[in-house]
């Protein structure tokens, strides 16, 4: 028989599928009689709720409705949350978080006490059960069992936990009361633990350092532009395509920052030299693991296009990798490493942090660093050789696969330790470097994609008329103009690619025509190889 | 699965519903299709090797175009188990499945489909990634721990694609000149779905994954697509089959082919081209743009969605000329 292609209608005759529906049918009901007509039972869902800085996963179907406390301060510092479930729903009936923000660290009794005078109910006495001292995101919480009275008699249990977080310096308080008679004691009091476990109080950020100035931010975000520019254009320079998971060293020194500063406890600007290392040795493996090969099995146009695309896609991939970093961070360590801030852990200089002087210097160090490394050492001047003609520079002994492993990890290298620095300064999450990456190429661009040095001044350039430019922008059109703001970076590629492809350092100037009126009008005389006259 | 979300009324939830029709005609006929071009191609003499190598490089194929072209367009990982993806691992495992008989195939899509709500997946841990994802690509779609998520589990579809193998082996064996004479059978098959599913519905027991909570019309048609549970199946297959008796009516029509029907033919001859073109463009925004440029309120998102259909129907006759004048590059595989 033909076995599976081509079937006859003799093979689908009227006997044979009949068969085949009894036998579908006595397996269908031996299932139906084994487990019910259901299927195996569903287990509670469960949802995530985050905002004003933290989260935490509740029972599916319940809202939370937004409170604010009576304080001075904003209500991300301050404020309550009351949860209720929807129509229909068992369990639990009501949760509520307080939070507010505390100078010192509070007496954990006290504020459990407090719980019970303030927020929990008028006229109300309680009968406190067990008191328990449990972890909650790394902090040390209490959590009791009471039943509450009221005058009538009629008494409701309930469950309650306090803790101070030291790192958002906010002291949490979440409670249930259940209403109806449910006992707070069994599916009640998972749901409960399930909120108050998965609960996440310094979710990213330092509520009692204020934003960067203006100034100090811009002054940090050319740096750290140059910085990835110069990084962009050397692999550009080496390699002859463009690499689009350059900005993907960056997402990962930050995330080597971020694990050893929260979970090694390391200073954050000690965690430089590794992010550094780790960046550097990414760019190695890209190097052996895929630009090396695919040169072997290709050259010219091609090997490029297939370069191109394949670390679009390396880039694609890093972002999920990433992600599940951020996702294991999340839940098995407890602190997540999407939009996370290290300011915490920064120096104060006078009355500005550390980055803002640290931040600049190390940028430039570096940018003069790798000048003296390319013109003055023997490394360097290898690495420039192979970059202007490889075949040349392998007939003169040059060892060209160390040139190209070198310049993968110095690559690899400055865009990490740029990541890391992004820490101290700004919120690193898992898209934010697809905008910055279309700057990058635009900086690049217009320095030159094959002039290391004119990327210091495309960075500079870019990233200070995207600041400029989206002000004045704003100044005209208003709010309207901010959904079309990230459109800005494509903009300028596309300008800088249609008007100087060569970038500002291919532009000719004794060939301008400002320049030889200029010459000719002031100085009489006009330099050139055309030798002719200024046009009118 | 879960409970019922909040629809604003009668016609956001008839919009959506109508939505439920493409995945599970999509894969019944991608295994009709399969079938076809199996039989076609050991016709031609092409050996069984290399018809079941193709297979697997058409499902690889598929699983990379659902992470790098069609997960991104949901703003999904690339880790992202859909609709593509799933008929990329089912097309890997039919080439091993289609050397059953296909009286076999059938009974095993029969019975996948008929007891799917059964299987237990208590003995794959879920408090691992690798656990979970397994879950998730086999039987529990969820969105819960990014980014393994996922809503088209492989083994219910699996007996979807091979219905359609199934049918696609039955219609090999009939003579083209007689396709007229499949009209009875599929209105046939598809009134006793239709009523199936009634059945289901009011008994309200077996086969319903999301039971009907009341008796409104919502409430009869809101049944669970994630996994499909045999009311959905019963609904939408039993509606494709109605549509099909319809299109071999509509086909011996004069100016069949022309207006709407040739719009609809010029799309349905690249499926897999407009369906991932239609993302991209409704999408109306860049990879990683979190918001869309603009958004309309329900009328002119028909009109829009009208525009974007004539816009589609150019690119895929374009496409269809592009495919023919490069009949073996990377095109065949979309």
């Amino acid at each position: 028989m033909d076995v599976g292609a081509g079937a006859t209608r003799q093979e689908f005759s009227l006997m044979s599928v009949a068969l085949v529906l009894v036998f579908a049918g006595v397996i269908t009901g031996f299932n139906l009689m084994r487990n019910g007509p259901v299927g195996p039972e569903a287990v509670p869902e469960y949802e995530m709720y985050s905002n004003h800085s933290f989260s935490f996963s509740h029972l599916k179907g319940m809202s939370f409705y937004n409170g604010s406390l009576s304080a001075p301060t904003s209500d991300e510092d301050c404020g309550y949350l009351v949860g209720v479930t929807e129509e229909g729903c068992l369990w639990p009936q009501e949760i509520i978080v307080v939070w507010e923000l505390a100078e010192e660290e509070p007496m954990l009794n006290e504020s459990l006490e407090k719980v019970y005078v303030n927020e929990l109910m008028d006229n109300v006495s309680c009968v406190r059960h067990a008191c328990t001292r449990e972890n909650v995101t790394y902090h040390e919480a209490l959590y009791e069992n009471f039943t509450a009275l009221d005058p009538e008699g009629e008494s409701a249990p309930g469950i309650v936990a306090v803790w101070w977080c030291n790192e958002t310096e906010r002291s949490f308080a979440v409670f249930m009361l259940s209403e109806g008679g449910y006992s707070c004691y069994g599916e009640q009091e998972e749901a409960f633990l399930e909120l108050l476990y998965s609960f996440r109080c310094h979710y990213g950020r330092w509520p009692r350092r204020g934003r960067l100035p203006e100034t100090v931010m811009d002054t940090i975000s050319v740096s750290l532009m140059v910085l990835f520019c110069v990084g962009f254009t050397f692999t550009y320079k080496m390699e002859k395509f463009p690499n689009f998971a350059h900005l993907s060293y960056a997402t990962v020194g930050s995330m080597v920052s971020f694990y050893l500063v929260r979970f090694m406890r390391l200073n954050p600007y000690d965690t430089w030299p590794f992010a550094a290392l780790v960046g550097g040795l990414l760019g190695m493996v890209l190097y052996i693991g895929v630009v090396r090969p695919v040169g072997d099995s290709a050259r010219g146009w091609n090997r490029d296009i297939i370069l191109t695309f394949t670390f679009y896609i390396i880039a694609h991939t890093m972002v999920s990798v990433i992600g599940m970093f951020n996702y294991w961070t999340r839940n098995a360590m407890g602190a997540p490493s999407t939009g996370f801030v290290l300011r915490g852990g920064d120096f104060r200089w006078g009355s500005l942090p550390g980055i803002a002087l640290i931040g600049p210097i190390a940028c430039g160090l570096l940018v003069v660093a790798l000048h003296f490394f390319l013109t003055r050492t023997r490394m360097g001047i290898a690495l420039r050789a192979t970059a202007e003609d490889e075949d040349l520079a392998a007939t003169l002994g040059i060892d060209v696969y160390r040139a190209h492993l070198s310049s993968w990890f110095i690559s690899g290298t400055l865009s990490a330790l740029a990541g890391s620095i992004i820490t101290l300064w700004g919120g690193m999450g898992l898209g934010a470097t697809d905008d910055t990456f279309v700057m990058v190429m635009a900086g690049s661009a217009l320095g030159g994609l094959d002039n290391v040095y004119g990327a210091i001044f495309g960075g500079i350039f870019v990233s200070m008329a995207k600041k400029t430019l989206g002000n004045l922008l704003f100044m005209v059109f208003g709010l309207a103009i901010k959904p079309w703001e990230r459109l800005l970076p494509i903009i300028f590629l596309v300008v800088i690619l249609m008007e100087m492809p060569n970038g500002v350092t291919g532009i000719d100037l004794r060939s301008s025509r400002l320049v030889k009126y200029v010459q000719a009008r002031f100085f009489g005389q006009i330099h050139g190889s055309d030798g002719g006259g200024v046009d009118d | 699965m879960g409970q019922m979300p909040p629809f604003v009324n009668i016609t956001w939830f008839l919009l959506r519903f109508v939505s439920h029709y493409c995945a599970p005609t999509f894969i019944f006929l991608a295994g009709t299709v399969l079938a076809l071009s199996t039989v076609k191609r050991l016709g031609r003499g092409e050996s069984q090797m290399d018809i079941t190598l193709r297979m697997m490089q058409r499902g690889v194929i598929l699983l990379l175009l659902e992470a790098f072209i069609v997960a991104p367009a949901f703003g999904s990982s690339s880790f992202y188990f859909g609709v593509i993806a799933c008929i990329g691992v089912c097309f890997i495992i039919f080439s091993v499945l289609r050397r059953l008989p296909p009286i076999v195939v059938l009974a095993l899509s029969l019975v996948i489909v008929l007891n799917h709500q059964f299987l237990s997946l208590d003995w794959i841990p879920d408090d691992t990634w690798w656990g979970w994802y397994l879950r998730v690509i086999i039987h529990e779609p969820n969105h819960d721990w990014p980014p393994f998520t996922g809503l088209y589990p492989v083994i219910p579809w699996l007996g979807v694609m091979g219905l359609g193998w199934s049918f696609g082996t039955f219609l090999s064996g009939w003579e083209h000149s007689r396709i007229q004479e499949l009209k009875p059978y599929l209105t046939a098959t598809g009134v006793i779905s239709l009523v199936s599913w009634f059945v289901v519905r009011l008994v309200n027991g077996y086969g319903n994954l999301l039971p009907r909570r009341g008796d409104t019309l919502v409430d009869w048609l809101y049944v669970s697509k994630y996994p499909p549970s045999l009311a959905f199946l019963l609904w939408t297959l039993g509606g494709m089959c109605l549509m099909m008796a319809l299109g071999l009516h509509l086909q011996d029509r004069p100016h069949f082919g022309q207006g709407a029907t040739g719009v609809i033919l010029a799309l349905g001859r690249t499926p897999l081209f407009f369906y991932l073109s239609h993302l991209w463009l409704y999408r109306m925004r860049l990879p990683g743009a979190a918001r869309p440029l603009f958004s309309l309120p329900l009328f002119p998102t028909l009109v829009f969605w009208l525009l974007g259909i004539l816009v589609l129907w150019r690119l895929c006759l374009r496409y269809e000329v592009l495919k023919r004048n490069y009949p073996t590059s990377i095109l065949q595989y979309i």
